[in-house]
């Protein structure tokens, strides 16, 4: 069970307490789902109670926190893993049983089992997909069999069906006696197999109950960046059927041609004789599951990948012999990990850096730069270093970066991922507004919501082919 | 600092060893910028963990790539653990450390490393520094004299950039990252 | 990761068990490094190369030592010219030079081929077994390797394109420095965070630098029939080398 009484959680460089006053029982057998926007204190909360923030983050504890049994736990990125292959990775928490090969080997199987792993089992790790690799990461969190479950987002990169299985499978893991303490921004999946709600926001517990009644009970949860509801799906869209906005740009302009466009990755198509015309002016968001080459789509038309086949114009000019560079010199691309591109020690310094190689000058660097601080909220933030701030903000500064530009195209890779409904909302009002002034986007998404409040255009794309 | 996160800065280290110099080759530079990950190491994790960074980092190449890298471990080691000790007299924040850094580096390196290149190579790299080796050869009469001038030019070069390039990385981390090294810095003048 | 390890051509050397290899590799390699005098090493360049080209699948073993006799002919090549001691002339090649270069050639080759048979039969996996044993973190720090380094160099990739995409290029040397710079410390900083998380995991999934379990699995006994016979060849190999070091060259006897 786990026992959390009065805890308040501090660390270091930060002089305000991350987490305070939480009161937080969950028995045995129950499963307990934190729910909150970003940067609410979930995570923090979760690794206080798996023991890492004070043994890993230095962080400062008062009050009673109380865990029995022992601990397994699924980090909030759970991108991370530690051996090279599947099997070494499940095997790895059992190293205490290696004597005893069949008990491993029939630990490992059961596992492989549960989660659907057995044909994964001699593949690295990191040439698998996100979905994969999350349910590597709650086998490799099940495999020591642990009493208590600590869960960060389990199922947030897993497709609907898998996510539906694996909270089923939670479900029954609590009735066979685990306690589990989830945490999420979702709340769908977890409705119906949790037992209660932390709603947590801003580092302090303002509602608990039954899942039942926390809708009735707190409405303004999802003002919060809770989301409790679900989407309604998303709907296709015809080209250029939006004639509410204003017309002072050339419509019938391509900003993206396509033609008869191929692209292969170690001889498998990601790509299959694209034909494709995006009008200038409008925001256009691609959508498809995984793997189905949406982010090669958008690669190609920054010229990061070059093309087997056909023909590329981005703007109007051919970008089939330019560089990464030189294509994007008018068209900025934001890639889905803000933490590629970051890398000045100072949030100002990161955004003047883009605009200095574009050649700005001195004078318009620092005007466009403080009025974009200014415009995403970030201008209390402008000395910091991007890593000393949330991964939600990083995103918003790595945006900054390519907006600064004023870019009269924007390729967006899952701008929103990641992101609670609060700051998703603040993103799509970005977009109307760049798309108010006549700017071209075209994104990918996973958010339908998004597609619905932004896009004039849906595409939806599957297996390397665009449909109709 | 916690045992676990010291192992996982070796591993960090070793990685960017193996990055660092395949950047290095893949911009086409003129340098070998393979010891960042060592020297990043040693100051963070102080000289003795920074010399098991870089031995360990040739042991791992060597059994991948390219075994004959094993015997030249010393020399890496040896880097780590100069810029360690430098680094925990004088922290890595001013612009003269890395100067100070790159000139040892670039008399210690080929110190240690051309015995061991003379004795498995006969003093030979097959690249453009056999040449000047040969100059050398026919003007000192001394094997392993030659060999340690000739490699000197190109170590003074590749350990300058590098150390300066560390001091640059060292400057762009997160306060956070930069308090391991501080605080140890502190420890060592508390003790004497 | 690729590596030097591949897989099984039945070879006698692929059937030893790891320590007894590793020990009777160890003790060819100080026979070598001990020889006494350049015939003696010649015979002992002949011995290695029989014994373990056919043990480690023969004509890899040869393919991969080519490099290394081509190198050794340029050493003796060089040498021969340009030593220093050289005094007796055939046109300008100097025997003396030729015979150290030849002498270091042969050192390279056959300890080339030694390190090559060991790392031909022995998947680089149970070689980190054999550090665990010795030291449980040195062999999880190389297992973590394997695993980490692909990551890093799909980050480099990632960054080196996003930040191309904000207008990097690089044409002169400092341009390239600069770029240098750009690329590598996000992939870093990255790192560093990676490292921390999976420091926490480490600690989660139960690893104990104190506890000693992890060492015993599965290294098989030192002493397996026919790898005896191995062992006893080596240390005679070795004994014999060392003995006629200790009369040729620092005059015991």
């Amino acid at each position: 069970m786990i026992r959390l009484e009065n805890l308040t959680v501090s660390y270091p460089l930060k002089q305000e307490p991350v987490l305070h006053g939480i009161d937080l029982v969950l028995p045995v057998g129950h499963i307990g789902l934190v729910v909150g926007g970003n940067d609410c204190g979930k995570t923090t909360l979760l690794n206080t109670v798996s023991g890492i923030s004070a043994t890993m983050y230095n962080a400062v504890l008062q009050g009673e926190c109380r865990v029995e049994g022992k601990i397994g736990a699924v980090l909030q990125d759970s991108d991370l893993f530690l051996m090279p292959t599947v099997l070494e990775e499940l095997e790895f928490p059992l190293y205490h049983y290696w004597q005893n090969r069949k008990m491993v080997e029939e630990r490992v199987a059961w596992l492989g089992d549960k989660l659907n792993l057995n044909y994964l089992m001699k593949r690295s790790i990191h040439t698998l997909s996100g979905g994969e690799r999350q349910r590597v990461a709650l086998a490799a969190a099940l495999a020591a069999d642990a009493e208590v479950l600590i869960l960060d987002e389990p199922l947030a990169q897993l497709d609907s069906l898998s996510a539906k299985r694996t909270a089923a499978f939670i479900r029954e893991l609590a009735d066979s006696g685990k306690t589990i303490l989830l945490a999420s921004t979702n709340t769908q999946f977890f409705h119906c197999i949790t037992d209660s709600y932390f709603w947590l926001d801003h580092g302090k517990i303002l509602w608990s109950g039954s899942p039942g009644s926390f809708l009735t009970q707190c409405p303004s949860a999802r003002l919060k960046g809770v989301d409790i509801y679900e989407y309604e799906p998303v709907k296709p869209k015809a080209e250029g059927k939006d004639s509410s906005r204003s017309d002072d740009y050339d419509k019938g302009d391509e900003v993206l041609h396509y033609s008869d466009v191929s692209y292969a990755y170690d001889s498998i198509f990601a790509l299959n004789m694209i034909n494709l015309k995006i009008e200038r002016g409008t925001t256009t968001a691609i959508v498809g599951e995984n793997g189905s080459g949406k982010t090669t789509f958008l690669k190609l038309a920054a010229a990061i990948l070059k093309p087997d086949s056909g023909k590329i114009a981005v703007l109007g000019k051919d970008i089939s012999k330019l560089d990464i560079a030189e294509a994007t010199a008018d068209s900025g691309f934001l890639f889905q990990n803000p933490d590629h591109q970051i890398f000045q020690s100072q949030v100002d310094k990161e955004l003047a850096w883009g605009l200095k190689k574009r050649g700005f000058s001195d004078t318009e660097v620092r005007v466009r730069v403080n009025s974009w601080l200014q415009k995403l909220g970030l201008e209390k933030y402008a000395l910091d270093h991007p890593y000393a701030l949330s991964k939600t903000f990083r995103q918003w500064i790595a945006l900054a970066g390519v907006l600064v530009r004023e870019p009269s195209l924007l390729l967006l890779d899952e701008p929103t991922f990641g992101m609670d409904t609060v700051s998703t909302a603040r993103f799509a009002a970005l977009v109307k507004e760049a798309a108010g002034q006549g700017k071209s986007i075209v994104m990918i998404t996973h958010n339908d919501a998004i597609a619905n409040i932004c896009a004039d255009r849906v595409i939806k794309m599957e297996k390397g082919r665009v449909l109709p | 600092m916690n045992r676990n996160l010291k192992i996982l800065i070796i591993v960090v280290g070793i990685g960017i060893n193996i990055i660092g110099g395949t950047l290095n080759s893949a911009l086409k530079l003129p340098l070998f910028l393979d010891t960042i990950g060592t020297i990043l190491a040693a100051v963070l994790l102080g000289p003795w963990l920074g010399a098991l960074t870089g031995i360990l980092s040739n042991v791992f190449s060597g059994i991948f790539t390219n075994p004959i890298l094993i015997p030249f471990a010393l020399v890496n080691g040896v880097i780590g653990l100069i810029v360690g000790f430098i680094a925990l007299k004088r922290g890595y924040e001013d612009y003269v450390t890395p100067i100070i850094i790159g000139l040892v580096l670039a008399i210690a390196a080929p110190l240690v490393g051309s015995p061991i290149a003379v004795y498995v190579f006969g003093g030979l790299t097959g690249g453009g520094v056999d040449i000047i080796y040969g100059l050398l050869l026919g003007t000192s009469e001394r094997i392993f004299t030659s060999a340690f001038l000739a490699r000197i030019p190109t170590n003074l070069v590749d350990k300058l950039i590098s150390a300066y390039l560390v001091f640059f990385i060292y400057r762009a981390l997160p306060p956070q990252w930069k308090m391991l090294s501080s605080a140890r810095r502190e420890k060592k003048a508390e003790a004497s | 990761m690729k590596s030097l390890y591949i897989a099984e051509k039945g070879g006698y050397w692929y059937k030893l068990p790891l320590k007894a290899k590793f020990f009777s590799l160890a003790l060819l390699l100080l026979g070598i490094l001990f020889s006494a005098h350049q015939t003696v090493l010649l015979f002992n360049l002949l011995v290695i190369l029989l014994l373990v080209a056919p043990g480690s699948g023969g004509m890899v073993l040869l393919s991969r030592l080519k490099a290394f006799f081509f190198f050794g002919l340029f050493i003796i090549i060089f040498h021969s010219i340009l030593n220093p001691a050289n005094t007796i002339k055939v046109y300008f090649f100097g025997l003396e030079g030729a015979l150290y270069g030849s002498v270091v050639a042969m050192r390279l080759i056959a300890v080339v081929a030694i390190a090559q048979s060991a790392l031909i039969t022995t998947p680089p996996k149970k070689i980190f077994l054999l550090f665990s044993s010795w030291n449980k973190d040195l062999g999880l720090i190389m297992f973590l390797l394997v695993g980490f380094i692909p990551v890093l160099e799909q980050e480099l990739v990632n960054t080196s394109q996003a930040q191309q995409t904000r207008g990097l290029t690089w044409n002169n040397i400092i341009e390239k420095l600069i770029a240098y710079l750009a690329m590598i410390i996000p992939v870093i900083i990255k790192a560093l965070y990676r490292a921390q998380g999976m420091a926490a995991l480490l600690f989660l999934r139960g690893y104990d630098s104190q506890d000693r379990i992890m060492a015993k699995r599965s290294l098989k006994p030192l002493w397996v029939k026919g790898s005896r016979i191995l062992i006893v060849f080596s240390l005679l190999f070795f004994l014999i080398n060392l003995s006629l070091f200790a009369g040729l060259r620092l005059k015991v006897w």
